[in-house]
């Protein structure tokens, strides 16, 4: 007995012993490529400034390419990049921002979770050299939430936007003898022609937009397009209007025609997956799952799945778009100024051009809507730098607990027989407007 | 006496030979059926992504493949969190057995006053849920500056009121004359302890140590609190981490799931005697 | 036997450690539910009982408690006649072995982490596609489900995974109390003319009584803390929050929407429940079933 005991026990160290070894190998490596990069640009003297990220391979390359550039370009400061996984990294930059000595000197936050610390006094206000480049420069949907009483307290480093491209599956369109629809009465009758269903569950999908982000986004720029509106004067909300309740209707008829399901908004999932894995025609997404079909399921782009235009739905183009990635500073770092040094050269147009193209992000300033670089390193959706001015800021919300209402909401008028569109519209704007404000005031 | 009972009890529980056949074909559907998402995990882990993708309703892989095990070991520290794990548990185990059996021995074999209302003030703290003081204990995590340290796992459960109850129950049942005998002999309290005490606690150790592991093997919360970076989780956060990250690589989930769970079941197995004792007396107890 | 200064150095780090982890941070979290507390913040505003005011018209509050309630109820309830039964089955057979083997198996479950297991029913038995059970609509000639839209279904599948996952702890306790059982008593109601069923609840069960309230009371204990399932079946509370539970509330409350005064208030409300659960549960098992 006393013997196996011991023997497993062994067997057991050994491979932790082990595992841990080779699973440590890697992340020893990029440490010390991190130090090397360091030691040659003499840190001896220089500052160092924190700057974390999430973890988001193409990004962090991108970032710690940026620190490099900086670190040569001056001999004050150094920018060391830390990356943490996504789903801690709000709770990260939560705990950074208490801390002068643990935590961050410059921090890249997303635009839906910034209201949380710029509600608080943690930030650091954008110093007036920056703030003349926003106003003038930078795209107002990108700006949004980042004022507080008229001051700014981050800057963005992208212009975020769900709306207006999707992932098409080319090998099942070629294997059919389809084209692309050009008009959004073709895609609906495209997606009609092409879906399977089978009771709750569409086998075959035709075209998806139902899933967390893109249900949101483009039934709002379905309202715009028509020339409607559903932000008030007052910031308040409110979808009961002839054009929401048209909407509505359209993206209902979707789903109650079997050209889509609910899989993807009651699994926290998105559409764009179904295109994939070959089992969906196409799904509206933003730019950035391109890179998903190329690295996670090894697809080729041009070959197996190309991303274009969503047919606009009314007559004059319009979405709205909630605040991207920006860059923070908090309050309690110690070397403010050094950090505010590094977000000025992050945010120049020629090197910002460069991360946006590395993360295969849409550019923020106007100045870089006709940039040749992006057009040449992104050539796939610059179809959409046309569409960016058109875009509207999606309001002073808490934009997750703004959707989580509205896709509730959405999911009950789908499981309800002949549902009164207009009230449940009238009620959910009640409770978002109510509910998910911002508490604090942008002027 | 015992073996008298043993006889009548086994005579007693004789039933008609068709009553067993059919109690046991219904044993048997029932552990099958319990078994089947643990095959499930295991078959799934070998499939390739297209296959799941594709056919989605196959049990077996057409193509048994390592596909999922490779971009697991690839892009999942399992070394990291299975040593995490591994040294949280051993460690969090050792010092409860040696903290509850101690406080134990003195609720056990001491009298003095205010016995009573401080072992109910222990048990009552027994009854607190974990999630009631999840934010203060957060809280003073941080401002220990433990977070993202294993110590933040380690610290504060030292002392397990439960495992001082199971203690206490098992000394009591130790009698005082083989104390007294050693304090004639000039054994002090700790010498007691060492020479009366825990030699004759080994079942009680079992129990309380097959309690203490498991539940820090498996907690989840905790974990999901006091860590961030992937190199420092354990096996069941790093697996909910890693099946958020790669949602749609369900061989990959499935093959660390079955990287985390088959060798603890082949574990338990090997030992299930043991183990199912040290259970069994705790709720004698 | 008697040594106060013995006494004294052992209990008092202990009990200091015990203020410090368990009772301590009890009445912190009593303090943090009256202030808007949010860590970044460098002022935390004072509320009074404004957090509590809110809770007590806050919907998903209510929803959350009588989800947690249901769902304690009904599995501990589901889960001590199931052990029991099986337990009484695997104590007739006749082999050593066979019981052995029969407990084993029901114990595998319980060996893996529950987020694991969780994480393999989302995909293996309820997932839209290849899931057990949409497998089973389908061989049967009806259209497969999503189950993430379900309400009460979905309540119910989180239950019957969790007595999957948690039963083999108490078939193994109470296999062990029915063979502690002495035989002579069942015998005689034998000869008295008594049923097996009525044998078992009239002679058996009470004598279990020692085991029985022990795993009635931790299984309670226990269930009321159930986390992780529901952080993967429901992490944002299911349809309309028809499987919120309380535990999963003060999370996303605290930890994804960052509003700790708020959660800590719902905090406290749990544990009155569960101090009022254990309170009349200590009651009814009061009764000293001892047979010695």
């Amino acid at each position: 007995m006393k013997k196996r005991i011991v023997s497993v026990f062994l067997a057991l160290a050994m491979t932790a012993v082990f595992l841990a070894g080779c699973g440590s190998s890697d992340s020893k490596d990029t440490k010390k490529e991190e130090t090397s990069d360091n030691s040659s640009a003499s840190s001896e003297e220089k500052i160092t400034l924190n700057f974390w990220c999430h973890q988001n391979e193409a990004w962090v390359v991108s970032y710690k390419k940026m620190a490099e550039k900086f670190n040569q370009s001056q001999d004050k400061y150094e920018v060391v990049v830390q990356d943490y996984p996504f789903s801690a990294y709000s709770e990260k930059i939560q705990t950074s921002l208490t801390s002068a000595k643990d935590g961050a000197d410059i921090l890249a936050v997303w635009g839906g979770m910034a209201p949380d610390f710029i509600k608080t006094d943690a930030l650091a206000e954008v110093p007036a050299d920056l703030v003349a480049e926003l106003e003038s420069d930078y795209m107002e949907p990108t700006l949004g939430i980042y004022q507080k009483d008229g001051k700014y307290y981050g800057v963005p480093m992208e212009y975020n936007l769900e709306y207006g491209g999707m992932i098409v599956n080319k090998k099942l369109f070629d294997e059919n003898n389809l084209s692309y629809p050009q008009t959004w009465e073709e895609l609906r009758s495209l997606s009609k022609q092409v879906s399977v269903a089978n009771g709750e569950i569409v086998e075959t999908k035709g075209f998806e937009m139902i899933d967390g982000d893109a249900l949101f986004c483009n039934y709002l720029a379905m309202i715009l397009q028509q020339g409607g509106q559903y932000l008030n004067e007052d910031n308040s909300v409110n979808f009961a209007t002839p054009e929401g309740i048209k909407a509505m209707e359209e993206i209902l008829s979707m789903v109650k025609d079997g050209e889509c399901d609910l899989e993807h908004l009651t699994a926290g999932d998105y559409c764009y997956n179904d295109v994939y894995q070959g089992i969906g025609y196409m799904a509206s997404v933003g730019s950035w799952a391109i890179s998903d079909g190329l690295e996670g399921y090894q697809l080729t782009y041009g070959e197996d799945f190309e991303y274009i235009p969503v047919p606009q739905y009314g007559e004059q183009m319009g979405f709205a778009s909630e605040t991207g990635w920006g860059i923070i500073v908090p309050e309690v770092g110690e070397n403010k100024e050094g950090a505010w040094e590094f977000v000025k050269f992050f945010s120049e147009p020629e090197n910002l051009v460069e991360h946006n193209i590395a993360c295969a992000q849409l550019p923020p300033r106007k100045s870089l809507l006709d940039n040749e670089t992006y057009k040449e390193g992104l050539p796939q959706v610059a179809f959409l730098l046309d569409i960016l001015p058109e875009g509207q800021w999606m309001g002073p919300y808490n934009t997750s607990d703004m959707r989580t209402r509205f896709n509730q909401m959405f999911i009950n008028l789908c499981q309800t027989e002949n549902p009164d569109i207009e009230a449940a519209l009238a009620e959910v704007s009640q409770s978002i407007s109510s509910e998910c404000q911002i508490g604090y005031s942008m002027k | 006496m015992k073996d008298r009972k043993r006889v009548i009890k086994e005579k007693n529980t004789y039933r008609p030979y068709h009553i067993i056949i059919i109690l046991f074909l219904f044993l048997s559907v029932f552990s099958a059926a319990m078994m089947y998402p643990i095959v499930w995990m295991i078959c799934t882990s070998f499939k390739s992504n297209a296959e799941i993708h594709m056919n989605k309703t196959q049990f077996f892989p057409t193509e048994w493949t390592l596909e999922g095990y490779r971009t697991a070991m690839e892009k999942a520290p399992i070394g990291n969190w299975l040593f995490n794990s591994i040294f949280i548990t051993v460690v969090v185990t050792v010092i409860v057995i040696l903290t509850s059996t101690f406080i134990g021995y003195v609720f056990g074999k001491y009298e003095f006053k205010l016995k009573k209302p401080l072992f109910m003030l222990l048990l009552a703290t027994m009854m607190v849920p974990s999630q009631v003081t999840m934010i203060p204990r957060y809280m003073m995590i941080m401002k220990m500056g433990l977070l993202n340290k294993m110590a933040a796992l380690i610290v504060p459960s030292m002392v397990s009121t439960f495992s001082i109850y199971l203690a206490k129950q098992f000394i009591e049942d130790i009698p005082d004359s083989l104390c007294e005998a050693a304090k004639i002999d000039g054994a002090g309290p700790v010498g007691i302890y060492w020479h009366v005490i825990l030699p004759n606690l080994k079942p009680a150790i079992g129990s309380i140590g097959i309690f203490t592991a498991m539940a820090h093997w498996n907690d989840y919360l905790n974990p999901l609190l006091m860590l961030n970076d992937v190199e420092k989780m354990t096996l069941p956060l790093g697996l909910v981490y890693f099946s958020s990250q790669r949602s749609e690589d369900l061989a990959a989930t499935m093959a660390v799931a079955t990287m985390i769970m088959v060798p603890m079941i082949i574990i338990f197995l090997l030992f299930q005697r043991q183990f199912i004792k040290g259970l069994a007396l705790s709720g004698m107890k | 036997m008697k040594n106060n200064k013995f006494v004294a150095m052992v209990l008092i780090p202990s009990f200091l450690f015990l203020f410090i982890f368990s009772i301590f941070p009890l009445f912190y979290g009593l303090g943090i539910s009256l202030f808007d507390y949010n860590p970044s913040n460098s002022v935390q505003p004072f509320l009074g009982l404004a957090n509590y005011k809110k809770m007590f018209q806050d919907e998903i509050f209510y929803k959350s408690v009588k989800n947690t309630l249901i769902f304690c109820i009904v599995a501990v309830t589901g889960n001590i006649v199931i052990t029991l039964f099986l337990a009484e089955i695997i104590s007739v057979l006749p082999s050593k072995g066979m019981k052995t083997f029969f407990r084993m198996i029901l114990f595998i479950p319980c060996i893996a982490p529950m987020v694991g297991t969780a994480l393999i029913w989302k995909y293996g038995i309820i997932g839209t596609r290849g899931g057990l059970l949409n497998e089973i609509l389908k061989a049967l000639g009806k259209a497969p489900k999503n189950w993430g839209l379900t309400t009460w279904q979905m309540m119910l599948i989180i239950i019957i995974f969790t007595l999957w996952a948690d039963i083999g702890y108490n078939v193994v306790l109470f296999t062990a109390g029915i063979e502690g059982v002495p035989g002579e008593f069942d015998e005689a109601a034998k000869i008295d003319g008594a049923g097996p069923v009525r044998r078992f609840l009239s002679i058996r069960l009470p004598l279990m009584g020692r085991t029985f309230a022990f795993v009635a009371i931790m299984t309670m204990a226990n269930y009321f803390q159930m986390f992780a399932q529901f952080r993967v079946f429901v992490p944002g509370g299911g349809q309309n929050d028809s499987a919120m539970v309380l535990t999963n509330y003060i999370y996303r409350t605290s930890f994804t929407q960052f509003n700790m005064g708020y959660a800590s208030c719902i905090a406290t409300a749990l544990f009155l429940i569960v101090f009022a659960v254990a309170m009349v549960q200590n009651r009814m098992m009061r009764a000293d079933w001892s047979y010695e």
